[in-house]
């Protein structure tokens, strides 16, 4: 489902190499945790993968579709939530979800299905009226989480998803994730919240200094690393360097 | 008031404003972004070099004209008005945008600082890109007159002097009338439209007392002239009244005796720094009433039940872009000036004189002498103009900022996109119309036909410059504003959009006057300005469909 090959990313000609012939695939079906220090690529990658930065080299393909060559293809598909929940101020959060729901061409009936549906799980009912200036960080968060829910992508893509939802939101958000892939739909989603990423991804890679240097199950990693302990031993222990 | 603070805060705001450390940066990682900036620079100094020629002759002329009147000083006099009133005008919207919607805010306002030395910083900042503004008004008289009198040494010193404390009263008066505003609209959910209606009306005010100060006495024109003829100081008070601080800057530059222009120095720079200190005793008091809670607004609140239902509808994409592009526009005050409520302000300010009646002739006797199709034309020609005035095409892209990542990540093609884009500025040129309907009730006797057919080609021309406006701006957008007002008024595509489309309409007029000499019929000169127009105006869209996937794929953020 998703298929990155040979990703290289550099800034200030080749001398910062942010993501190093990065190859990873994710199958339908899977949660997967994308884990690294600060700095080590991870918000990098994902903007390749969504189109929002060329790549140097290497190539990121998306059900089929290469991001550089079909990219409306490939966004047709996809549901992005950034890592920073900025979003259109001066509209309120029903226009905005309307904006969306218009980009991926959602029929009315659908979209007033899916809009109950999901206002109603992240409690959004009431606030959707109101201008989006007048949401906190976490309703900012939710409502971009809605927005790129509404057509129901086959792929979601989430920078730090998890960043300023309250814990009812949080597990809401855990649970249609969980859900989703029963449906054979894939998630990719960069954490630092190591304890989400140990109890809830099917597989975890590990990024440091623009270099993959784990990836595999729970268990996988446990193998890989000198002794067998927690997901956080063995990314402090992996990226100790 | 902490010095040290101010100071601070005056490095920092001088530092956001110009990009800086942004261009150091550029200068030592050798990015090509620091000679791209600098050739922009030279583009726009070159681009406004014929006109900047144009003025430079016309002071000159006026100094030669009252050689030995003793009014020769009246050209300092212009300047120091000219500079002032467009700091003052200008700077209403220059400084709530940089006093109440900075980036900065919310982080500065949670630092130890005070209010007075948070506002003094911004102040400063604002005050910096001022002196660009008013440089080449204000300048060329000051060195062409200290040239044409032989000014000695104090004279350029004073000169330097009198620059540095040009803005500062018109900014003054532009902050205390923001501050006042924004504490006393800090209410409710309509205050973006109080401000705006506010920012209108403070407008408002100053133009008509402009107008009030500089008419003249009804009946008595003539008697009034030669008055103020005879005397030599007379037309340096009489143009002075609009604004009393230009009389003792001319005083300060021209006066009769050492001894009067240094008084008049004191006085002016004088007045130029209480009125600073005024300004931060009222920031202590006023400036957070109106900037904490300014972006709040009440939330939560229990809705009807139907109510989604009945607000959700599905449109094409290209028309949600134009929907989405008008919303924003109109409900960013900054925005709803500076695009919108321009195409009302400029036809007045362009023709305020002709309208109030200015050499002894009437409007109407005027229109009465002028042939009917040039008239058309015109009214073409200020569709054109109007085009050229609202700055929405040309910052369209820089609008977004950092919000484009959703442009690039949406479904969408670029060149739907684009198209949503003019569209919206298609919208707001329709505004137009009903100035022209207004023109033809008071003013020209146009029939509904000519108006159908002013609109119509009106909208020929002005589309090419809209696509022009637009490809400036896809091509190099400004996304690094920190308040709405940079991403448009710091935003050079602005100004080459304009002097561009004004090329093209002045070189439109230009041929059709030229082919009306010929004697070629008017019909034809019609058809001629819209197929030229229309067959410009695809070019540039072909232009535009060809450039966008790639610049939306190529941008980063």
């Amino acid at each position: 489902m998703i298929e990155i090959k040979g990703l290289s990313k550099s800034y200030n000609r080749g001398e910062i190499k942010a993501v190093e012939n990065l190859n990873l695939e994710v199958k339908p079906g899977e949660i997967f945790g994308f884990l690294g220090p600060n700095g080590a690529g991870k918000t990098t990658t994902i903007k390749m993968m969504v189109g929002l930065l060329r790549p140097d080299q290497g190539s990121v393909s998306i059900k089929g579709f290469d991001i550089q060559k079909d990219p409306i293809e490939v966004k047709k598909r996809i549901g992005f939530v950034p890592d920073q929940p900025e979003v259109y101020e001066k509209l309120t959060g029903l226009e905005y979800l309307e904006f969306m729901a218009d980009a991926y061409e959602v029929s009315r009936e659908r979209r007033l299905e899916r809009m109950q549906e999901l206002l109603e799980t992240f409690q959004m009912e009431n606030a959707v009226f109101d201008l989006i200036q007048s949401y906190s960080h976490g309703m900012r968060q939710k409502i971009i989480l809605i927005g790129t829910l509404l057509h129901d992508p086959e792929v979601i893509i989430m920078d730090e998803p998890m960043t300023g939802l309250d814990p009812k939101s949080s597990h809401a958000l855990k649970e249609m994730m969980k859900e989703k892939c029963k449906e054979g739909k894939v998630m990719f989603f960069s954490t630092h919240v190591l304890e989400v990423a140990e109890k809830f991804c099917h597989r975890v890679g590990i990024i440091n200094k623009g270099k993959l240097i784990a990836l595999g199950t729970l268990e996988e990693l446990q193998n890989q690393a000198q002794q067998k302990s927690s997901l956080e031993n063995i990314f402090l222990e992996l990226t100790k360097s | 008031m902490r010095w040290k603070n101010f100071w601070h805060l005056v490095k920092l705001n001088v530092k956001i404003t110009f990009g800086l450390s942004a261009w150091l940066y550029y200068y030592r990682k050798k990015d090509r972004r620091f000679w791209g900036g600098l050739g922009i620079f030279a583009i726009i100094l070159v681009s406004i070099a014929p006109l900047f020629y144009l003025y430079l002759r016309m002071v000159q002329e006026t100094i030669q004209n009252l050689a030995g009147t003793g009014m020769e000083g009246v050209v300092i006099t212009s300047g120091a008005i000219i500079a002032s009133i467009l700091v003052l005008v200008l700077g209403i919207a220059y400084v709530i945008s940089a006093f109440y919607f900075s980036n900065d805010l919310d982080f500065l306002v949670s630092l130890p600082f005070k209010p007075a030395e948070i506002l003094g910083g911004k102040f400063i900042g604002v005050l910096v890109s001022e002196y660009l503004t008013i440089a080449p008004f204000f300048i060329p008289p000051v060195v062409i007159y200290g040239l044409n009198v032989s000014g000695g040494l104090l004279y350029w010193i004073f000169s330097v002097i009198i620059f540095l404390f040009v803005p500062v009263i018109p900014m003054v008066l532009a902050s205390l009338l923001v501050m006042v505003l924004m504490s006393l609209t800090n209410l409710g959910r309509k205050k973006d439209l109080l401000r705006f209606l506010g920012m209108i009306l403070i407008l408002v005010i100053v133009m008509g007392g402009n107008f009030y100060l500089t008419r003249l006495p009804e009946g008595q024109e003539m008697e009034f002239i030669m008055g103020i003829l005879e005397d030599p100081d007379g037309l340096i008070s009489f143009t002075g009244r609009v604004y009393p601080p230009s009389i003792w800057i001319t005083r300060a530059l021209s006066g009769q005796t050492p001894g009067s222009q240094l008084s008049n120095l004191i006085l002016f720079s004088g007045i130029s720094v209480i009125s600073f200190g005024i300004l931060m005793v009222g920031a202590d008091r006023l400036f957070f009433q109106g900037l904490i809670g300014g972006r709040e607004i009440s939330a939560g609140r229990k809705v009807r039940p139907g109510l989604l239902e009945r607000k959700t509808k599905a449109r094409h994409p290209i028309l949600s872009i134009s929907i989405r592009e008008i919303k924003i526009l109109i409900r960013v005050p900054i925005y709803l000036f500076n695009s919108v409520f321009i195409l009302v302000v400029a036809p007045l300010a362009l023709f305020f004189p002709l309208l109030m009646g200015t050499g002894g002739m009437d409007i109407n006797e005027y229109i009465g002498i002028v042939d009917p199709d040039l008239l058309i034309l015109g009214g073409i020609g200020f569709f054109g103009l109007m085009a050229l005035f609202g700055p929405a095409l040309s910052s369209s892209i820089s609008r977004e900022g950092k919000l484009f990542r959703i442009s690039q990540v949406i479904p969408i093609p670029p060149f739907k996109q684009i198209l949503g884009k003019l569209l919206s500025g298609f919208f707001i040129s329709l505004l137009v119309i009903p100035l022209v309907f207004l023109a033809a009730i008071l003013y020209i006797p146009w029939s509904l036909g000519e108006i159908v057919l002013i609109s119509f080609l009106g909208f020929l021309v002005a589309f090419p410059l809209m696509g022009f406006s637009l490809l400036l701006d896809l091509i190099r957008p400004y996304f690094t504003w920190q308040n709405p007002q940079q991403a448009i008024k710091q935003n050079m595509n602005v100004l080459f959009a304009m002097v561009g489309g004004f090329l093209f309409l002045a070189g439109l007029g230009w041929g059709a006057l030229k082919l009306l000499e010929i004697g070629l019929s008017i019909t034809w000169i019609y058809f001629l300005i819209g197929i030229l127009s229309l067959t410009t105006g695809t070019l540039i869209m072909v232009a535009l469909f060809k450039i966008a996937p790639e610049r939306y794929k190529r941008i980063s953020l």
